[in-house]
């Protein structure tokens, strides 16, 4: 396969996946920093926060 | 004559789907059961449920089919969808999640309806015209490849299948709701995922190899191995280009996908789940343009290219694995027509007849009346796939690009942008989605077959834009949305 086709494959999978992978690492940095973030909420949450607080 | 052991094969696999479907039986009673199985689901589920979802039919014989007819030129929609699969989970899916856990919404309506603190039901009422539109030409498409799938495989003609299809996907939906949808298409996904890297492998290895692949695929047609295709770097080329990216767009904002959004168990879900959608994703569509390119080599001559890979299953593999390439097209296909019944059910009965209409129902009476929508809905796109049949995977993209063009703008500004009005999300909805067909029926031919998803996505956006920056934004939402921020947290 010629060369330019190759760095679109490369690109076309490379893409997508360095985001993904990128924000992995991310989230990994936030749970061993101890931030509140995906097992903690800093705000009231969707768990304690529902529609009848803003419609009472 | 057809195989007993095909047959064997797909009843086994269809007895399956039926069982599967009174399984979720039980946790079906209520709106929240029925329409998001009481937001209980795993990462592992929501993330090849999602994938199973968008993908259908088009991915293994539309997609196939584009591998066969245009070669390395595909690798445009690998890019598209790869990365708008990649963007859903990383940007929308999180705040998203949020949003809808604390409205308890459980459809994207109920979400714009809240967001924007729409007490008219314009946001109802607009989502169940689109949806249920764009829903009937899908599953007609879909129904139109299950027709194609059995009458390919099986001999059994090309109404049989559409009716067969139906049936079996009525029943497990209709029966077990959005659980039995979600770990249905999770089965449905796996056995995609397996076909998609075996087929490309064995028609490498029956064309003699990569090399000798390669050499037949220059030798019948030098633009199967260039990026740009027959067109070249010229203006006609890049547009088909950015069109085959553009398709990655609606999984940003597509309510069929958001749905498995909201019915992740937790947020944890979101973050785990995201990284399995990417891998199931590439493996998916590398292996379905791989494959009709070793299709290319293996029959040359085919008047249909979406007919490849039965061609391939027929001439390659015993007919127990004949049996089973049946049995993921029909998965690919059944595990998109499950969660569009389910949303345009969910359109008519929550959005519609639920909320905009007051109807004062208990819950088991409304999840029994989503059951029967769910069935006339279906009946309806048999109807239409009974009298027209066409070519699978530009039916599906536009219907797709419909669908996406109408929410995905309007979700994305409101997920992102405080400045976003009721009245520009209105906006963005009727423009994208009228921007679309308009696009289709009057202008695309004579514009280098521009995809609609462009158009349509940029016109929407533009107008959800243009109509907020004139119009006030509700200072409660406002706050709200710094609120999300902020449990949410950055990115990256």
């Amino acid at each position: 396969m010629p060369a330019d086709a190759w760095l679109l494959l490369i690109v076309s999978v490379g893409l997508g996946l360095g985001v993904e992978l990128v924000y992995m690492r991310a989230r990994r940095r936030e749970g061993h920093m101890g931030r509140r973030g995906d097992t903690g909420r800093r705000g009231r949450s969707g768990d304690e926060r529902t529609r009848e607080d803003r419609h009472p | 004559m057809t195989s007993p052991v095909i047959v064997g094969v797909v009843v086994g696999y269809l007895l399956v789907l039926l069982l599967i479907g009174l399984w979720g039986n039980r946790d079906s009673h209520d709106l929240e059961g029925y329409y998001v199985a009481g937001k209980k689901l795993p990462a592992w589920v929501i993330a090849f449920s999602s994938n199973a979802t968008g993908e259908s039919a088009w991915l293994l014989l539309g997609l196939t089919g584009m591998g066969y007819a245009i070669g390395v030129h595909a690798f445009w929609i690998i890019m598209g969808e790869v990365l708008g699969v990649a963007c859903a989970w990383v940007f929308v899916a999180r705040p998203f999640k949020e949003y809808t856990d604390r409205y308890r919404a459980i459809t994207v309506p109920d979400y714009l309806t809240e967001r924007f603190r729409d007490e008219s039901s314009i946001f109802r009422w607009l989502s169940a015209l689109i949806i249920l539109s764009m829903v009937m030409a899908y599953t007609a498409a879909q129904l139109t490849a299950s027709g194609k799938a059995f009458d390919s495989f099986l001999g059994t003609g090309y109404t049989a299948g559409v009716w067969i299809g139906l049936a079996i996907v009525l029943f497990y939906t209709t029966v077990g709701g959005f659980k039995a949808v979600a770990y249905s298409d999770f089965l449905q996904g796996v056995l995609m995922l397996g076909c998609l890297i075996t087929l490309p492998i064995v028609g490498i290895v029956q064309a003699g190899g990569w090399d000798p692949m390669m050499d037949a695929l220059r030798a019948q047609d030098p633009a199967l191995l260039q990026p740009m295709g027959t067109y070249g770097l010229t203006v006609a080329g890049v547009l088909s280009a950015a069109g085959s990216v553009a398709i990655g767009l609606a999984f940003l904002g597509s309510p069929q996908l958001l749905t498995r959004f909201m019915a992740a168990r937790d947020q944890k879900q979101i973050v785990n789940g995201g990284f399995w959608a990417v891998l199931c994703v590439i493996g998916f569509d590398v292996g379905a343009v791989f494959g009709g390119m070793a299709g290319r080599t293996l029959s040359p001559g085919l008047a249909d290219p979406e007919t490849i890979l039965p061609e391939m299953s027929a001439a390659f593999f015993p007919d127990f694995f004949t049996g089973i390439f049946l049995v993921v097209v029909l998965a690919a296909i059944m595990s998109t027509v499950d969660s569009l019944l389910i949303l345009a059910s969910s359109s008519v009965v929550r959005d519609v007849v639920q909320k905009a209409l007051g109807v004062d129902a208990s819950e088991r009476a409304l999840s029994n009346l989503g059951k029967g929508v769910t069935v006339v809905i279906g009946a309806v796109g048999l109807v239409v796939a009974l009298l027209e049949v066409r070519m699978i995977f530009d039916f599906v993209l536009f219907a797709w690009s419909g669908i996406a063009c109408a929410f995905t703008p309007v979700v994305l500004l409101s997920l992102f942008w405080k400045g976003t009005t009721k009245a520009g999300a209105v906006a963005g909805m009727v423009v994208g989605f009228a921007t679309t067909v308009i696009w289709v029926r009057a202008f695309k031919a004579d514009f280098y077959d521009l995809y609609e998803m462009i158009p349509g996505f940029f016109a929407g956006l533009l107008a959800c834009w243009l109509v907020s920056l004139f119009t006030q934004a509700d200072s409660e939402a406002v706050a709200e949305l710094e609120s999300i921020r902020e449990t949410v947290g950055p990115t990256f």
